[in-house]
């Protein structure tokens, strides 16, 4: 026989609806109350293998407030946003914007992130975003390495890619001095409206 | 009326020659574009991790230039693009004080909205279908086709209102049929495939194009239409990969517009089919 794993206990207060749903809906707009567990949004998800937590499970357990246990899993990383989960669900959850609403928090509660190459990509992407206005792959290809010391498995896709002619060798800038008006006017109102 | 073109990141890198074959495709047809000047990046895959609010801004500012350029169309070749598009002018429409606040950051007020279009949503119109019909130079009929649409130009549908079924979209197979391109029925047309972790999780990726790749082959296809650059980028290199490992994948992965200018006369040399990993140029040659 299998063992199983005892199952684990947490302090739930019953009919109460976690402040974490309720911040999420403030914040974000989207309602985990709505959820009634039918499970679509796991059945048509692509990536529920290599997830801690299925998507059903996810907004199950923000709606029970268990943040930290939401916020520790690679759920909301791996999340490619296809958006199969928020098309299929019946009761309009919008799951897809639940997964960015965690990463969102995350960042900026500095939550150490279970998929630190995939949260290392976004980031040297919005870097390259920011400074340059338009994307430059091999760089994020190459900040990316640098950051997670994975040298040989980026450079082999990039040369590949280079030798096809299909990366830029040097950046261009696309109205890059827009560009950082614009993070700094967005950050500026997003401070704002936490501190309102 | 002419259109404008959002001509973005990755049709300027990687998907050059999806870009190349679109302008050609345009012209034949007759469809008038002016390219977007004063754009930036949209911010995709990448802004609405960090902030949904950023997410939104960037799309919008784009919008805002358009209208400025003196168009209220915009065409986007990009499907990351014209999701991103679509969920922010969704996103601002239904909530008012985000849209106030966005409209402030970048200093332009939305009188009537931009209307955001796929290259697939224009082509597949019956005017238009006609058009290609009657342009047609070149037979490709032995050619059988499996069309791929993934996931961000039909979901949430709700919100990108792409001009098609959402579970079962047709419009490229009408397009590539009415040229006389033969394609198939297959369970795949709007899976994922895995796009954006293309870098970071190569292992995801891989499993989620195998499951495309053999069921487009299992139902017949002998090559993939893609409208997407990053689909053609992602089906194309990991056959590559699955034959390090000693697998034996050979399907061309064609944008629908290299397959229609085909079709309609445009020669090989004026596209850039040499970028593709999988070679596709034996395929098109009847035997």
């Amino acid at each position: 026989m299998t063992q199983t794993a005892d199952p684990r206990e947490f302090n739930l207060i019953p009919g109460h609806i976690s402040e974490f749903a309720s911040s999420i809906k403030a914040l974000h707009g989207v309602d985990a109350n709505m959820c009634f567990q039918c499970r679509k949004c796991s059945s048509g998800c692509p990536l529920t293998e290599f997830m801690d937590m299925t998507p059903v499970q996810v907004i199950h357990a923000v709606r029970l407030g268990l943040k930290d246990e939401v916020l520790n899993t690679n759920t909301y990383w791996l999340c490619v946003a296809c958006g199969t989960c928020t098309a299929r669900c019946p009761q309009e959850t919008g799951l897809l914007k639940v997964m960015d609403a965690l990463a969102n928090i995350a960042i900026r509660e500095g939550i150490q992130p279970k998929e630190p190459d995939i949260a290392a990509f976004y980031k040297s992407g919005l870097f390259i975003i920011k400074n340059f206005g338009m994307m430059y792959e091999t760089g994020v290809a190459g900040l990316l390495s640098l950051k997670t010391g994975n040298l040989g498995r980026d450079a082999a896709l990039g040369i590949r890619m280079l030798k096809k002619g299909k990366l830029e060798v040097f950046p261009h800038f696309q109205n890059s001095r827009e560009m950082k008006r614009l993070f700094k006017k967005v950050a500026k109102k997003e401070r704002e409206l936490a501190q309102s | 009326m002419k259109y404008a073109l959002f001509n973005s990141c990755s049709l300027r890198a990687s998907g050059k020659d999806y870009y190349q074959s679109l302008l050609r495709l345009f012209e034949i047809v007759g469809i008038e574009t002016e390219e977007l000047k004063n754009w930036i990046c949209c911010g995709s895959t990448i802004a609405h991790n960090a902030s949904v609010m950023l997410a939104d801004t960037l799309p919008l500012k784009n919008l805002a230039e358009v209208q400025k350029q003196g168009s209220d169309q915009i065409i986007v070749p990009c499907t990351a693009c014209y999701n991103r598009f679509k969920v922010a002018q969704y996103e601002d429409e239904g909530d008012s004080r985000l849209k106030r606040e966005i409209e402030k950051i970048i200093d332009h007020k939305f009188e009537k909205p931009v209307s955001v279009l796929h290259p697939l949503e224009i082509l597949s119109t019956d005017e238009n279908l006609s058009k290609l019909k009657s342009k047609v130079r070149r037979d490709l009929s032995h050619l059988t086709v499996a069309s791929y649409y993934g996931c961000l130009l039909v979901r949430p549908h709700k919100e990108t209102g792409f001009r098609d079924d959402p579970e079962y979209p047709m419009s490229m197979d009408r397009i590539l049929n009415a040229v006389g391109i033969k394609t198939t029925d297959w369970s795949h047309k709007v899976d994922c495939c895995g796009g954006s972790l293309s870098l970071t999780r190569p292992d995801v990726v891989l499993k989620l194009t195998t499951k495309i790749i053999d069921d487009a082959c299992a139902c017949g296809a002998t090559a993939i239409s893609v409208p997407c650059s990053f689909c053609q980028l992602n089906l194309d290199v990991r056959q590559d990969d699955l034959n390090r490992l000693g697998g034996n994948y050979h399907v061309p992965i064609f944008y629908f517009s290299e397959l229609l200018s085909l079709a309609l006369g445009v020669p090989e040399s004026e596209l850039m089919l040499n970028k593709h990993f999988v070679e596709g140029e034996k395929l098109l040659v009847k035997v």
